[in-house]
């Protein structure tokens, strides 16, 4: 009897087991170009976008690529942990801006534009600490708009913009920007 | 065999390098024209020698001199002298200046040219030469005493004569 | 296998089923770091370079001013956030070719300290010699004009974008008891602006 139920137990485990990592999702996220994003040196009353080229409607700074192995629906954020800080002075949010300039996924090597999924296409500032809801994947547009993109996934891509105020205190302002993406 | 240890010492820099103090300067030229002073001042402007008859001598007038005070911060050397626009007149009558001659003495430093016979002439003639350190006699000035002695002609016409002296202050 | 056995692994497979087919909520994260340095600005600029008492007389005073009351603008630019002082001096007598006028003649004045930036705010509680103690000798050794800490107005030493200005006035005394010949008595007169 002992050995009947030890044995029962046993195979409930292996069964449930492989029936547990046969059908999961997966969702994955890389930061691609700048992952640090230096404005450098700039003088009070200064403006700096940070792009691969400001003449070049195509450039961008950096980007998300998002893949997702399942048919639901993503949202990518982002968000500044804080205002650009030295010691105690900080500098105006809305004088750091973002925006996403393009979106496109891709599943079998052919690209589609999403740009419907942008939530952000002019610049905003970083409120601080506020999540800002930059991308949703899927939505009903006149694109083929999926959720599910292996194997190339989805790109977002973001540029930045700089103004320091005229009479912003000299010092080093550091923030971090987190991109987080939620199913 | 000798053996010979080196010892390598190595200075390190404690504590932090801090920031030097910022400092910047700007500059402005300041200016200011001392004014020329060349001025000539005499205490008193009238002489009056009275009535005289023809033949009669006055002199020592007036009796405390007048004051003729010299004031330069030119620099440069600078003569008094004495002259008058015309002899005492009264109508078309004369006195010639032969009978009116000058006299005096100087509190400054430079060359006074009265000899007690001097004339006085329409031709303005040296009384007096700055010194030494006199180019720039201020705030006081230099200081001359000048006095008149008139002879009237024995067979001179009655009236009242008068004449205007001149005194010129001149580089 | 019992009855028993049988509704044992029904259920777990059932369990199973449940677990393997239900998407969990995911959270995915990158950061990336932000930063720019804000240089720092420190720069004095006057109005006016040149005062020109003009001619005077030994033994008068003057004074240069003009109708809005100042002779001339130190402008001080600062966003280091350190405070910095305004300084005045001269870099010797008021001199000619030959003769020279004693620099304690020649006096300075702050008559007002103020914002240049709206709504111009004073910072006249910074000037070290208010207008009401009236002419300062000049001197051969740095004087505080102003000081910033002592500015209750402005905010972290800062003055930009278009800085703070003093404004200045002031006046010669030509003595009368020293030769001077008539001739043009200048000297340099050096502002500095230091931390």
């Amino acid at each position: 009897m002992r050995l009947f139920s030890e044995q029962n137990r046993i195979l409930s485990a292996v069964i449930i087991f492989f029936m547990l990592s046969g059908t999961g999702s997966a969702l994955t996220m890389t930061l691609q170009g700048n992952s640090s994003l230096d404005f450098g040196t700039m003088a009070p009353g200064d403006n700096k976008q940070l792009t691969t080229n400001p003449s070049d409607s195509y450039a961008y700074c950096n980007k998300i690529s998002v893949v997702s192995n399942v048919d639901t629906q993503w949202n990518a954020y982002i968000k500044a942990d804080s205002l650009l800080t030295s010691g105690t002075l900080t500098i105006p949010a809305d004088s750091f801006q973002w925006l996403s300039t393009y979106a496109g996924f891709s599943k079998t090597g052919n690209w589609y534009a999403h740009t419907n999924g942008i939530r952000y296409r002019t610049y905003t500032g970083f409120a601080s600490g506020t999540n800002y809801l930059a991308y949703t994947s899927g939505t009903s547009d006149l694109d083929p708009a999926v959720n599910d993109n292996i194997t190339d996934g989805t790109e977002v891509q973001f540029i930045y913009m700089l103004t320091i105020p005229t009479d912003q205190t000299a010092g080093l302002y550091t923030t971090r920007i987190v991109y987080t993406v939620t199913q | 065999m000798k053996r010979i240890i080196s010892a390598a010492v190595i200075f390190l820099l404690i504590g932090g390098i801090s920031s030097a103090a910022l400092s910047t300067n700007q500059q402005a030229t300041f200016t200011v024209s001392v004014a020329s002073v060349f001025e000539l001042s005499i205490d008193q402007g009238f002489i009056d020698f009275g009535r005289m008859n023809p033949g009669d001598m006055k002199w020592n007038m007036p009796p405390a001199g007048i004051t003729v005070q010299s004031k330069s911060n030119s620099g440069k050397p600078w003569y008094l002298k004495v002259s008058n626009d015309s002899p005492f007149s009264s109508g078309s009558n004369t006195i010639p200046n032969s009978n009116f001659s000058w006299s005096g003495w100087t509190d400054g430093s430079g060359k006074w040219y009265g000899d007690g016979t001097n004339q006085v002439s329409v031709t303005p003639t040296l009384v007096y030469s700055s010194g030494a350190g006199e180019e720039n006699n201020l705030p006081n000035g230099t200081v001359n005493h000048m006095k008149f002695k008139l002879k009237v002609p024995n067979n001179q016409v009655p009236g009242n004569y008068t004449t205007i002296v001149k005194f010129t202050m001149t580089e | 296998m019992s009855l028993r056995a049988k509704r044992f692994f029904l259920a777990a497979f059932f369990a199973a089923s449940v677990l393997a087919n239900t998407a969990a909520a995911v959270d995915v994260e990158q950061s990336a770091d932000v930063s720019v340095r804000v240089s720092s600005v420190f720069s004095l600029t006057l109005d006016t370079s040149t005062i020109d008492f003009g001619s005077v007389r030994p033994g008068v005073w003057k004074e240069v001013s003009s109708a809005a009351g100042y002779a001339n603008v130190a402008a001080c630019s600062s966003n280091t956030g350190n405070p910095w002082y305004l300084q005045i001096k001269a870099t010797g007598p008021l001199s000619s070719a030959t003769a020279s006028i004693p620099i304690e003649n020649l006096k300075w004045m702050t008559t007002y300290a103020g914002s240049k930036n709206a709504p111009y705010t004073s910072f006249s509680d910074g000037l070290i010699h208010p207008a009401a103690e009236g002419f300062q000798d000049f001197s051969l050794i740095d004087q505080q004009v102003f000081y910033s800490a002592n500015a209750s107005a402005m905010v972290n030493n800062n003055t930009l974008p278009n800085g703070a200005e003093i404004q200045f006035k002031y006046a010669v005394f030509v003595p009368d008891t020293i030769k001077l010949n008539a001739d043009a008595y200048s000297t340099t007169i050096v502002y500095t602006m230091t931390e």
